[in-house]
């Protein structure tokens, strides 16, 4: 993915895209899909200032500060975490980029942090939700192995 | 009732449905509040039931649901509660006249949409042609069968559930699916994945001297920083494994029911262990039970984004529905309330004395 690639800005795909933030660490929801999203410290930043409509490249300018080559790499995992989300329907694209300002613990955060972004999708709750109506969830298996065949 | 507004209730995405079939929909889900609201003072069999901010008058076309009920549910004196509820369990045997629905049955989490556009509540079991339809502004339910005998097989584990999820809903309070402990009027849930040592903890607990609002279904209140259950069923579930673990057996004693449809021992653990059930649990903490094999138990903190990541799962797609404000209840829980990961150790004695130490120590 190049930055040329990027759009412009980004928004919340849909009212069907809830969040809750715990000490700074976002769980999202995606009431349409039955998808949910687990965020460390950074993707939480990234997604606190996304969605407050702070520009991605105010988020790589502020990841700016490391050395050059972990700068680069800074930076594209900033666009890459923004282009998973759109992936996974939870961010769309925008033609207007955004334009508030970004917050100083935000930045500090991205500037401290190590290693990329790291966003956990779970998926098998969507197809519970389709399949399963109540309780057919292998107990002795746990979350989230359903039962091969539906009990009589 | 604006359509941006409504929750879509955790419905797929190919469950979006035209503007002409959420309309036919809506308009049977109205004949059928309306026949609802006509039969209700009419049927034959009344029940009440409390939930932590709702009381709910059940009316009955037939006796056969309700003898479900009074076996799940608790007797519960009416209480001055701040919202009035009228259910209504209606079967085409017993109601010929009831409105049918003429073309095959929706899918599943087409009625959700459809009827979530406007305001409303509901669901289709396609398999058994029940219809379930909740209306929030008039206070008015319907559950519609074709029999009361024809039904899922885990409908005697919690019958009325959906009506019962979407009617006791408040802002404040609702249902989750955890497991309680308590000890003098102060408690901790239970969460987890199957297999997590969740209800085995929750039962040698009971065992040892603790006590319960419940292990599967729970309400909750959570207002002003403070979270409180309260018991909704009697029973509780073990699998027979789990039992001899604890050194019960199935058929005897309080345990000498039937097994339920996944071969489970459904106990009521007040009768098993008397005084057991707490009316009420102040909740001081949330804990994530995990078989460790350890010699003795232990807990250490964990986030709130893991309490979320044990707690919603469960809570929110098997009482779904309102997904919207029951991820908000649950998060509100999440943030009222410190997280502990339990290593559960492998005495069942010590697990519960360990709990019972924990508890004290949350009250002082």
């Amino acid at each position: 993915m190049s930055q040329q690639l990027c759009a412009a800005g980004y928004v919340v795909a849909s009212r069907d895209i809830v969040s809750e933030d715990f000490d700074g660490e976002f769980v999202v929801l995606d009431l349409g899909s039955g998808k949910y999203y687990s965020m460390d410290a950074a993707a939480s930043a990234l997604w606190r200032a996304i969605t407050a409509g702070v520009s991605i490249q105010s988020l790589v300018d502020a990841a700016d500060g490391a050395a050059p080559a972990s700068t680069r790499s800074k930076a594209q995992a900033i666009r890459d975490y923004a282009e998973q989300l759109v992936a996974y329907g939870c961010l769309a694209h925008s033609d207007v980029p955004g334009s508030t300002p970004l917050d100083p613990a935000t930045a500090a955060v991205l500037k401290a942090s190590a290693g990329p972004p790291r966003v956990e999708m779970f998926s098998y709750l969507a197809d519970l939700i389709k399949a399963d109506p109540i309780h057919d969830v292998e107990e002795t298996a746990g979350w989230p192995v359903r039962k091969p065949i539906a009990a009589e | 009732m604006a359509s941006a507004q409504a929750d879509r209730g955790g419905v797929a995405a190919e469950a979006s449905v035209s503007r002409a079939f959420s309309a036919r929909i809506r308009a049977f889900a109205d004949e059928l509040l309306d026949f609802a609201e006509r039969e209700h003072a009419h049927l034959p069999v009344q029940r009440s039931c409390e939930l932590p901010d709702v009381s709910l008058d059940v009316g009955f076309s037939a006796s056969g649901y309700a003898e479900l009920c009074d076996r799940a549910y608790l007797p519960r004196l009416p209480a001055m509660r701040a919202r009035k509820v009228r259910l209504s369990v209606l079967d085409h045997a017993s109601l010929p006249g009831m409105p049918r629905w003429a073309s095959p049955a929706p899918g599943l989490g087409y009625v959700m949409a459809a009827l979530a556009e406007h305001g409303l509540r509901g669901e289709c079991d396609t398999e058994y042609a029940i219809w379930y339809v909740y209306d929030p502004a008039r206070a008015l339910g319907v559950q519609a069968m074709q029999t009361t005998t024809l039904r899922p097989p885990w409908e005697p584990s919690f019958p009325l559930r959906l009506l019962l999820h979407w009617a006791g809903r408040t802002a404040q309070s609702g249902m989750v699916h955890a497991g309680t402990l308590g000890h003098q009027g102060t408690g901790v849930f239970l969460v987890g994945a199957g297999g997590s040592g969740k209800s085995g903890t929750t039962l040698s607990g009971i065992l040892h001297g603790l006590t319960s609002v419940g292990d599967d279904y729970v309400a909750v209140r959570c207002a002003d920083g403070r979270v409180e259950a309260e018991p909704v069923l009697r029973v509780m579930k073990q699998d027979i494994r789990g039992l001899r673990r604890l050194g019960l057996e199935a058929g005897r004693g309080a345990l000498d029911g039937p097994l339920n449809w996944q071969g489970k021992a459904e106990l009521d653990f007040a009768r098993l262990v008397p005084g057991a059930r707490a009316e009420r649990l102040a909740m001081k903490a949330i804990l994530l039970p995990r078989v460790s094999w350890s010699p003795s138990s232990s807990f250490r903190q964990a986030s709130a984004r893991e309490a979320m990541l044990a707690m919603a799962p469960s809570s929110l797609y098997q009482l779904y529905g309102s997904l919207r404000e029951d991820f908000r209840l649950i998060a509100s829980i999440v943030r009222a309330v410190p997280a502990f990961h339990l290593d559960l150790g492998e005495d069942p004695a010590e697990v519960a004395a360990s709990v019972r130490a924990f508890i004290e120590q949350r009250v002082t």
